[in-house]
């Protein structure tokens, strides 16, 4: 009668020799008395319970009778010893890992961070923010702002809402004046919220009380770094700060919005001090977030909102009128909102994290390859090993071991990489990444659980292989100068090329995209213009302050107008015969602003002074029109001239067509556009043209007549140049941002080449002998040496051909105006490639082929 | 007497049965059926086996491997002997229980022994 075989075996594998014998005998004494007693099956059950209590670690301690000590201590000796004789190896090794890991390291902190945005708050999943959907013209548009009686009326309807707090940023048209003393800025932080601020949001207050300190009209609460500008090291508490003329009494003092807040600020006033009227719906220019009693499913809110609005009358989607209102959760804003700017993208996390893994894999892909090129020189080690009665266990933990040391020391080695990587990176990316974050517990663990994966992919396959050499061929000297896993090592090279100028050529799409969004001819003036946020002083004499300017050499021309060109965003309503309506984008300007953004009329004439006065006095409107707002009309350039439309109640003519400029983004396309002319408190920014060969004395002369004007006002400015790059920005930051990692990557992927083509030419060191002696020139030498891995990269360059064209159209698709890729990327790439390639290979074979043919073949 | 020669209950128990199977051999499973003889009590291989172990590394049994048979499979069996020190940690446990009994006797306070 056997026992049960796998129980056996089982302990055959745990135990050795004598252990195991004893306690089988032991069992299948049992198992015998057993049958008899309670039968055959029952026996059965019993030996398998009997042998499954002997796996304990008081018998598992007792495996073998070798010194293992000993042993591990020879292998991390070995180890060691290996590291420091192959320095040229161990260097690519170590160095090319190291690198991989600073950057995945780095890119997983990144994500980490983007994940974590408006983690802090304690209700987060409870907390929603609310937009508003409307259609035009058959489409729906969303904006993330909504109107004022949004969330007195949820409260009202819905008990299912706990709270809620509506945000106004009145900077968001231009930023107020604060001051307190002598001290003002001009501020773009300013926020005010209702008094339910603190208790939905968890923002830490350090002085005031969380429930009352928004409760009154001009109340204020400082952030920290607020305080210190204007108050220094005394205490604000209970002080007064004026804000554009009125007194505002310091309440609060709390910590800045963490960096990772989608809501960010650097004053936060009550919502009472600017409103105290009934809420309106017809005004939406407040962001409301509500906070739920538990989870609540958005879409089923915003039906439930849907019945109340139809019913109210306010939406009709069988007429074309729908009007909705949707919800964001709050975790969901930073990385899936599109309506939130300024936002991260889930895609990006994508697109680093690919990045991360595939300059990992390179670093993994050269240890891989060139301990398995190396393996033969240590064939005769495993060898002696092996007939000194190694298992082939011990030869595979003692590879793999290797692997181990080598990655720990890359580990080691990548943290100070990081530590002064992570400030060039946080300059370039603008996320706040610190070395404080690798001590989190998911991030230490992750990195332990990195080492362990990282070591075992890159030494099994070499370890196993060697584990299986045969003692008796490798003494024999069988293995010198085989082929082994020459085509494995191919392929694993063609990945790493593959890889690398896939990166190259991204990073060459992404910068001719670049080049060609700073050089369009965007239709007007960028450089050189001064945009400066008006102040009402300015405002009332704007008149005096344009000549006071103009009479400086240097300024060519100021205009004071709604909203600057790279973003106009203002919607308005264009009304037609009938009742039908258009939407055209709209903006307040007056008669220099033609001249200062260096714009050209097709038909027709600029707006003048006398235009702006009928305005003002006899509420007459003048319009400029763009090429596409005619074409959407119906109308020749010259035929729109004198025509008479309406815009949002505003009668008047078209006096000149405008060519089409892009007052957007390049990621949008050139839509309709009205420049009107407005009464006086539509307009929010000076813009100022000024002399590009002088540009010191150009700012001096405005900021002169500014102060001149109007004292009070603090003046600054930006530049417009720098404003339309800044809507660019994430292209800007991608594409910096994916040039440094290929750099990295094809430093990484040579590395390894040098290591592989030094080792081809050591073992090919006597057929090079033979061939200097039969006549070859050191040129035929260095090409055959070329030929071999020059074939590989064409390989890995057709491989990525059709994948960077397809991923590189994609990312090209999201801007309204785009180059092709052409043909350059392409070529510009692999010619990078192939002579960083041909350099690194020609330079370890040149050794090889000057080397004295003697030398190599005296001892044959 | 430090906490270190302190021999547990089971202790104990194997290294009487192991004295008590002296001439027979004491190894794991005859160890076993002993102690379910002598006490009714059923005690798993794998513990015996531990304890054995644990003994032999405290130096109280010695071991050597013994010669395989048809009962066992044809697996060989290792056979364990009370040591010098092990014969003297049984004494002291007998003298320390004996002097525990005195005292009981000397009381006498009627209580019936009832030997299981």
């Amino acid at each position: 009668m056997k026992p049960p075989r796998f129980a056996d075996k089982l302990i055959l594998w745990l135990c050795h020799g004598s252990l195991a014998d004893e306690i089988l005998g032991d069992l299948y004494e049992e198992y015998q008395k057993n049958i008899s007693q309670n039968g055959k099956i029952r026996a059965k059950v019993q030996y398998w319970f009997a042998a499954l209590r002997f796996i304990n670690t008081r018998t598992l301690k007792r495996k073998n009778y070798l010194n293992n000590n000993a042993m591990l201590k020879n292998y991390i000796i070995i180890a060691f010893r290996n590291i420091v004789r192959q320095k040229v190896y161990s260097v690519i090794n170590i160095g090319g890992l190291a690198i991989g890991i600073a950057c995945s390291v780095l890119l997983g902190l990144y994500i980490l961070n983007e994940l974590s945005y408006d983690q802090f708050h304690e209700n987060a999943p409870q907390i929603l923010k609310a937009s508003m959907e409307y259609e035009i013209d058959g489409d729906i548009a969303e904006v993330s702002s909504t109107p004022t009686a949004l969330l007195p009326s949820m409260q009202d309807k819905f008990p299912e809402v706990k709270n809620g707090v509506r945000l106004f940023y009145p900077s968001m048209f231009k930023p107020l004046v604060v001051s307190y003393g002598s001290k003002a800025f001009q501020e773009k932080g300013f926020c005010y919220a209702d008094s339910t601020f603190f208790k939905i949001f968890s923002f830490t207050l350090t002085e005031g009380n969380k429930s009352t300190v928004l409760d009154n009209p001009y109340n204020i609460v400082l952030t920290k770094s607020s305080k210190e500008k204007y108050f220094g090291d005394e205490p604000a508490m209970n002080k007064t700060l004026i804000v554009e003329g009125k007194p505002y009494k310091i309440t609060g003092i709390m910590d800045d919005a963490p960096a990772n807040s989608s809501i960010q600020f650097d004053f936060i006033a009550s919502f009472s001090s600017f409103w105290n009227k009934e809420p309106i719906w017809y005004s939406a220019n407040y962001f409301t977030y509500i906070e739920m009693h538990q989870l609540y499913d958005t879409d089923v809110l915003s039906s439930k909102i849907q019945t109340e609005l139809r019913n109210a009358g306010m939406s009709d989607p069988e007429n074309g009128q729908y009007f909705g209102i949707a919800f964001t959760p709050l975790l969901d804003i930073h990385l899936y909102s599109d309506v939130d700017e300024g936002g991260g993208d889930i895609k990006n996390l994508y697109v680093f994290g690919s990045i991360a893994l595939l300059i990992l894999l390179i670093a993994i892909i050269n240890y891989t390859n060139l301990t398995i090129a190396r393996s033969f020189y240590r064939a005769k080690e495993v060898g002696l090993r092996k007939t000194l009665g190694a298992y082939r266990n011990s030869v595979f933990s003692q590879i793999i071991g290797e692997s181990f040391v080598t990655v720990f020391i890359a580990m080691l080695l990548s943290m100070l990489l990081l530590y002064f990587m992570l400030p060039l990176f946080t300059a370039v990316s603008g996320s706040h990444l610190e070395m404080s974050f690798l001590l989190r517990p998911e991030v230490f663990w992750s990195l332990i659980a990195m080492f362990f994966l990282i070591s075992i992919l890159a030494g099994a396959y070499p370890a196993m292989k060697m584990a299986g050499f045969n003692p008796v061929d490798i003494l024999k000297g069988k293995y010198q100068g085989s082929g082994q896993g020459a085509f494995l090592r191919k392929s694993l090279i063609v990945v790493q090329f593959f890889i690398s100028l896939s990166l190259i050529i991204a990073t060459v799409v992404i910068y001719k995209q670049l080049s060609f969004i700073n050089n369009k001819t965007l239709g007007y003036s960028k450089d050189n213009v001064l945009v400066i946020p008006v102040s009402k002083g300015i405002m009332a004499k704007s008149a005096e302050f344009k000549n006071l300017v103009l009479k400086d050499d240097n300024i060519n021309a100021v205009a004071i107008v709604g909203e600057t060109p790279p973003n106009i965003q203002g919607g308005y309503t264009i009304e037609l015969a009938g009742d039908n309506s258009v939407s055209v984008v709209a903006v307040a300007v007056d008669e220099s602003f033609i001249e200062t953004a260096q714009m050209t009329l097709v038909a027709g004439r600029s707006i003048n002074v006398a235009d702006i006065k009928r305005t003002r006095e006899a509420k007459e409107y003048s319009f400029i029109i763009n090429e596409s707002a005619a074409k959407m009309l119906g109308w020749q350039a010259s035929e729109a001239i004198g025509q008479a439309i309406k815009l949002n109640g505003r009668k008047g003519q078209v006096q000149g067509v405008v060519k089409d400029f892009h007052f957007r983004a390049l990621y949008e396309e050139v839509s309709p556009l009205v420049l009107f002319t407005e009464q006086t408190w539509a307009y929010n920014y000076l813009m100022v043209n000024i002399n590009g060969q002088n540009v010191p004395a150009a700012i001096d002369a405005v900021e002169a007549g500014w102060q001149t004007i109007d004292e009070a006002t603090p003046f600054s400015f930006n530049f417009l140049d720098q404003e339309f790059s800044n809507l660019h920005v994430s292209t800007n930051k991608s594409g910096k941002l994916i040039s440094a990692f290929s750099v990295l990557a094809i430093l990484i992927a040579s590395l390894g080449l040098f290591g592989i083509v030094s080792f081809s030419m050591v073992q090919r060191a006597k057929e090079i002998g033979v061939r200097k002696v039969l006549g070859a020139s050191v040129a035929n030498v260095l090409i055959l040496a070329n030929k071999e891995f020059l074939l590989l990269i064409i390989l890995s360059f057709i491989l990525a051909i059709p994948s960077t064209y397809w991923l590189m159209g994609e990312w090209l698709s999201n801007f309204a105006y785009h180059v092709n890729i052409g043909v350059l990327p392409m070529v510009l790439g692999l010619f990078t490639t192939l002579l960083i390639a041909t350099f690194t290979i020609s330079f370890e074979s040149l050794k090889a082929a000057l080397m004295n043919p003697v030398e190599t073949l005296r001892n044959e | 007497m430090s906490k270190g020669d302190f021999l547990g209950e089971l202790d104990e128990l194997v290294l009487l049965t192991t004295a008590v199977l002296h001439d027979e051999g004491a190894y794991g499973y005859s160890v076993v059926t002993e102690i379910e003889e002598k006490t009714g009590r059923k005690v798993s291989l794998s513990a015996v086996h531990t304890v054995l172990y644990r003994l032999q590394d405290r130096g109280l049994v010695q071991s050597e491997l013994g010669g395989a048979s048809n009962s066992r499979g044809g697996r060989r069996k290792r056979l364990f002997y009370v040591s010098q020190l092990g014969k003297q940690a049984i004494a002291k446990v007998k003298h320390q229980r004996d002097k525990y009994w005195q005292e009981i006797g000397d009381l006498s306070f009627g209580l019936d022994l009832v030997v299981i």
